[in-house]
């Protein structure tokens, strides 16, 4: 309230500079292989290399971005990646919404020990399972066709879902089902009208994190979509790089475009992030 | 409970099957039908194949004869490269957990004072979680190039070094560069569940402790860490789970190179069943950690449940 600092406030000021000086420590790492991201992609090929104005924005230009998305496949890549991204989002929510219901509202014989496997089953990372997986797409003569892609995410979008809606059906009253029933609904109608609404919030986070998962994965989709028409953004991505001149510019131009739907979607659900990570909502 | 005759129970003849699996049982098991198909179509049968395929001297593409544990015992004996690939992986995961752990806990340290914007700087800070790891990979595999990257530039200029190095393609500066990255990939995740953890610790606690003339370290020690030990627990074996599986930052960054100075478990697989095609070989390869995994797993499901019920 007054304008004066008390004698203990005063004392705190070099603690209080020392605590905004770590922090801008923070702020720079984190923020710096960004800035260079963006600084790099809006530079000619010959200015990348120039180490007179390495950290200065200087001769920007947007040339970069027009290659990638003109020239390139880049356009492919990233429609690829959504159709990817949607059909295996969808597929995995509407599975995880059934099993949800079923593991936290019904009870019955060895619901307890299915919950705790959709658990395991999240865990389980990819590097144990690109083999296995690529054998059974090859058997189903489905490689190269973006059906690898969509079935493969399951594996991680279907447990991440169904984890999470437990966790959140959970949380809607007995009593709001326990009326819908008395008035004549059945189960299903009390998923439909009275579940799903009430957690829409949570569809679509859940929705976001798969998707999100979805566009970032890298090892499945190196191995079962070579071809350069079915690739998704990171194959994409990766094939810029072992051309034989390393052009940066573009790569980075390229790597903002496969960054900023992320990036948007986060800021959408940054609330619910910082409640999923422990469920280790985005795996990496 | 001993003189009180136990209250004589119908048999099980005298019971039907759904009132044993419960009522809800036909709608419950139908519900979960999508889920158990994914989980043996595309986990278990996959998983038992593949252990097959792991007992066959096996390429891609191919059939091959059934050599039983061959392809475990060349791994395990055999094999020098898998000795390196074993060490870079224990290595790669113990610097990089750890390194994530005490960033991570001094950025969620920081984030628990009274701060301007704090809510802000905690979404920020979260940035290289939340960034695409492939273009993290390849983000930093451009500021560690050896002859125009920033990091050199950096350095240079402020006289800490005198020739530009070759992070990446220098054996002896390839693995701590690359931990780097994951570092920086990592560490927010550990700040921002530690943060909350800190958050849900009740403030008389630490009132106490300074009636009681604690100075700042033992309070960190007797109030905070035991806060958030649930918390730190989790976060450290997911981590340590994912990061000794990691795949992206090493194969994007390096390539498992220079002279193998970087692969891990999963691209020296990828190497062995994509590039030389001896799928057996690298199924096996993938497999042989499964064991360790399995105990990690089991390990941390209840800790998790636990985490989530609190």
């Amino acid at each position: 309230m007054s304008r004066a600092l008390t004698p203990r406030q005063r004392r705190e000021i070099p603690n209080r500079i020392r605590l905004y000086l770590l922090l801008a420590v923070y702020v720079v790492v984190v923020s710096f292989p960004f800035y260079y991201m963006i600084l790099t992609s809006l530079r000619s090929q010959k200015d990348v290399y120039n180490k007179e104005a390495m950290l200065t924005p200087a001769n920007l230009i947007l040339d970069n971005y027009a290659t990638v998305l003109g020239k390139t496949n880049m356009t492919i890549w990233l429609t690829n990646s959504v159709v990817v991204g949607l059909a295996s989002s969808a597929l995995a929510l509407v599975i995880g919404v059934l099993a949800a219901y079923s593991l936290s509202r019904l009870r019955f014989w060895g619901s307890n020990a299915i919950a705790r496997s959709v658990l395991f089953m999240y865990l389980i990372p990819s590097s144990l399972l690109f083999i296995p997986l690529y054998l059974i797409i090859a058997n189903l003569s489905l490689l190269n066709t973006l059906w690898a892609l969509i079935l493969s995410y399951q594996t991680f979008n279907v447990p991440f879902a169904a984890w999470m809606l437990i966790g959140y059906f959970r949380t809607i009253p007995m009593e709001l089902e326990d009326a819908a029933r008395i008035d004549g609904c059945s189960r299903m109608g009390v998923l439909g009208r009275v579940i799903l609404p009430l957690s829409a919030p949570g569809l679509v986070t859940a929705f976001i994190f798969c998707f999100t998962n979805s566009w970032n994965e890298f090892l499945y989709a190196t191995v079962m979509a070579q071809r350069s028409e079915l690739r998704t953004i990171p194959i994409g991505l990766y094939s810029f790089q072992i051309a034989d001149i390393l052009l940066w510019g573009q790569l980075m131009a390229a790597a903002i475009l496969a960054t900023a739907p992320v990036l948007i979607l986060y800021m959408l659900v940054q609330r619910y992030v910082v409640q999923g990570l422990t469920a280790g909502s985005v795996k990496g | 409970m001993t003189g009180i005759a136990p209250t004589p129970r119908p048999g099980p003849g005298a019971r039907t099957l759904r009132q044993r699996l419960g009522r809800e049982a036909p709608l419950g098991y139908l519900l979960l039908l999508p889920l158990l198909l994914v989980t043996f179509g595309l986990l278990v049968y996959p998983i038992a194949n593949a252990f097959s395929i792991s007992l066959q001297d096996r390429m891609l593409g191919a059939q091959g004869p059934f050599i039983g544990l061959g392809n475990y015992i060349e791994l395990l004996t055999d094999d020098r490269r898998f000795r390196s690939v074993a060490g870079n992986s224990v290595v790669f995961t113990l610097v990089s957990v750890g390194g994530k752990i005490l960033i991570g806990m001094v950025m969620a340290l920081l984030l628990n004072q009274r701060l301007a914007m704090r809510e802000m700087f905690r979404g920020w800070l979260l940035f290289p979680w939340v960034a695409p790891t492939f273009v993290t990979a390849l983000t930093w595999r451009w500021m560690y190039d050896g002859t125009a990257g920033v990091i050199n530039y950096v350095l240079l200029q402020l006289g800490l070094i005198k020739l530009p190095i070759a992070w990446l393609a220098d054996p002896a500066t390839a693995m701590g560069a690359v931990i780097a990255t994951n570092i920086w990939r990592g560490f927010p995740f550990f700040g921002v569940s530690l943060l909350a953890a800190m958050q849900a610790i009740p403030h008389d606690l630490y009132e106490a402790a300074d009636v009681d003339g604690a100075t700042a370290w033992q309070k960190f020690v007797n109030v905070t860490l035991p806060g958030v030990r649930t918390t730190l627990v989790v976060t450290t074996m997911l981590s340590t789970i994912w990061t000794f599986n990691d795949f992206q930052i090493v194969f994007l960054m390096t390539g498992g190179g220079p002279a193998f100075a970087t692969h891990l478990f999963a691209t020296y697989a990828y190497k062995v069943g994509f590039e030389g095609s001896r799928i057996g070989y690298a199924t096996a390869i993938s497999f042989l950690l499964t064991p360790l995994l399995i105990v990690m797993i089991l390990a941390l499901s209840p800790l998790i449940m636990r985490s989530e019920n609190e």
